[in-house]
């Protein structure tokens, strides 16, 4: 089977779940303490394709209020992009359209996938008044704790960056 | 009339009772008097003071000898794990420390090799005679520089596109990543014009790293590193570039075959792997 290594790369303010998600992804694990990241931490693993073994190595970077302030160099090479923003705090998806603009300059069509997270801590009625403040609309609404959405995110990107 | 009666005579029956009484009501005023917090404190201020001054001149006296038996105690009923518990951090250390003189050496013999003339040659060949030279040979032979890793990563996304190891222990995919965000981080922080990350050193370790245009190529090796050897290796490296990364585009070559062309570079530069 062909094998091929894709560049993914989480954005989102600090404490949305980046990490969480990773880690719910790659090890399956979640933990309730907050630890924030430095810099970036890289992590990798094997998604299957029928025909295809896709190697993802996966960049999380630290947090930043403003995605400008991450380092470009980061973004470079860049096969595909998972923007996450907690759906319990509403300033962490305020300016998603501004973000999605910067990234897509930097890299033009490049995948990308909206994931709000900490879907757990909602209740219905909560989570219905949450989505119609969104500035625009989002795919997936994952939770790292519970794993809800979470292998979904990484496939249906897997699938984008490889036009499957 | 009957109570004054009864009067005189209680005072006369129980006189010696109330005297008593009003004795013992003063010694239990004086006595309470003396066992106030406030009269307590004022006489045991001066004890303890004394006695805290009495520990803090002899503490080295009364705690040092007890302090010595018990590690003495220690070291000898767990002398395996208290070199266990030393031994990583002594032993890098020394390590470290040998290492780092051993690069001092050989940088320095190398210059006087430079500086030479013929008849210090001479000297150094009639020196050789009586061992000297064998025993610096031996102990750069202990130290020998090994390439452990290699890597070929893209320049951009930090992916790899080959690799050579002698141990196959790590994770070259995040290894790749890592080394790219912290030489994309230097580079970005420093902004020197031209200025490229061509060397990290961890613990006896020293990551080598030869920058081409679109790629970059990372020789992870052990041992004493002098100058002489960094910069053949860079050169080598930069070889590599040369021949396969150049027209890596054009080829098209899978990572299986540029790990193979490197494999058999890092050998042609270093035989004995």
């Amino acid at each position: 089977m062909q094998s091929i290594s894709k560049k993914v790369v989480l954005v989102g303010n600090f404490g949305v779940g980046k990490t969480s998600l990773t880690r719910r992804f790659v090890f399956q694990k979640f933990a309730d303490e907050y630890l924030t990241t430095l810099g970036v931490k890289i992590d990798k693993k094997i998604m299957n394709l029928p025909d295809l073994e896709v190697n993802l190595i996966i960049w999380d970077i630290a947090g930043e209020v403003s995605q400008t302030k991450v380092p470009k160099s980061y973004y470079l090479g860049a096969n595909g992009i998972i923007y996450v923003f907690d759906l319990t705090r509403p300033s962490t998806f305020k300016h998603i359209s501004e973000d999605l603009d910067y990234i897509k300059q930097l890299l033009p069509n490049v995948p990308y996938i909206l994931a709000g997270n900490k879907k757990d801590l909602l209740s219905e009625e909560e989570l219905k008044r949450t989505i119609s403040e969104f500035p625009i609309p989002c795919e997936y609404l994952t939770s790292a704790k519970t794993g809800e959405c979470v292998e979904e995110i990484f496939q249906d990107l897997t699938k984008k960056m490889t036009n499957r | 009339m009957e109570d004054e009666i009864l009067q005189q005579l209680k005072s006369i029956f129980l006189e010696e009772e109330t005297q008593k009484r009003t004795l013992l009501e003063k010694e239990v005023k004086i006595l309470q008097n003396e066992i106030s917090p406030e009269q307590i404190s004022l006489r045991l201020e001066p004890i303890v003071n004394q006695k805290v001054d009495e520990i803090k001149s002899n503490m080295s006296a009364l705690s040092g000898e007890a302090l010595g038996v018990a590690i003495r105690t220690q070291i000898q009923n767990n002398k395996e794990d208290i070199i266990d518990a030393l031994y990583p951090i002594m032993g890098n250390l020394i390590q470290k420390f040998i290492q780092a003189e051993l690069e001092k050496l050989a940088d320095n013999i190398n210059k006087q090799i430079d500086d030479t003339l013929s008849w210090q040659s001479i000297k150094r060949e009639f020196l050789g005679l009586f061992g000297i030279k064998q025993n610096n040979q031996l102990m750069t032979a202990a130290m020998k520089p090994q390439i452990e890793e290699g890597m070929v990563i893209y320049q951009n996304s930090g992916l790899l596109i080959g690799h050579y190891t002698s141990k196959g222990t790590l994770d070259q995919d995040m290894i790749a990543g890592m080394l790219t965000a912290i030489k994309s981080f230097v580079e970005d922080a420093f902004q020197q014009k031209g200025g490229n990350l061509d060397m990290i050193q961890y613990g006896t370790l020293k990551i080598i790293i030869q920058n081409s245009y679109k790629y970059y190529t990372v020789a992870i090796v052990s041992g004493a590193v002098d100058t002489n050897y960094k910069l053949k290796l860079l050169r080598y490296l930069d070889l590599f570039a040369e021949r396969h990364l150049s027209k890596l585009q054009e080829e098209n070559l899978s990572e299986g075959a540029v790990s193979v062309l490197l494999d058999k570079h890092i050998k042609e530069f270093d035989p004995n792997l």
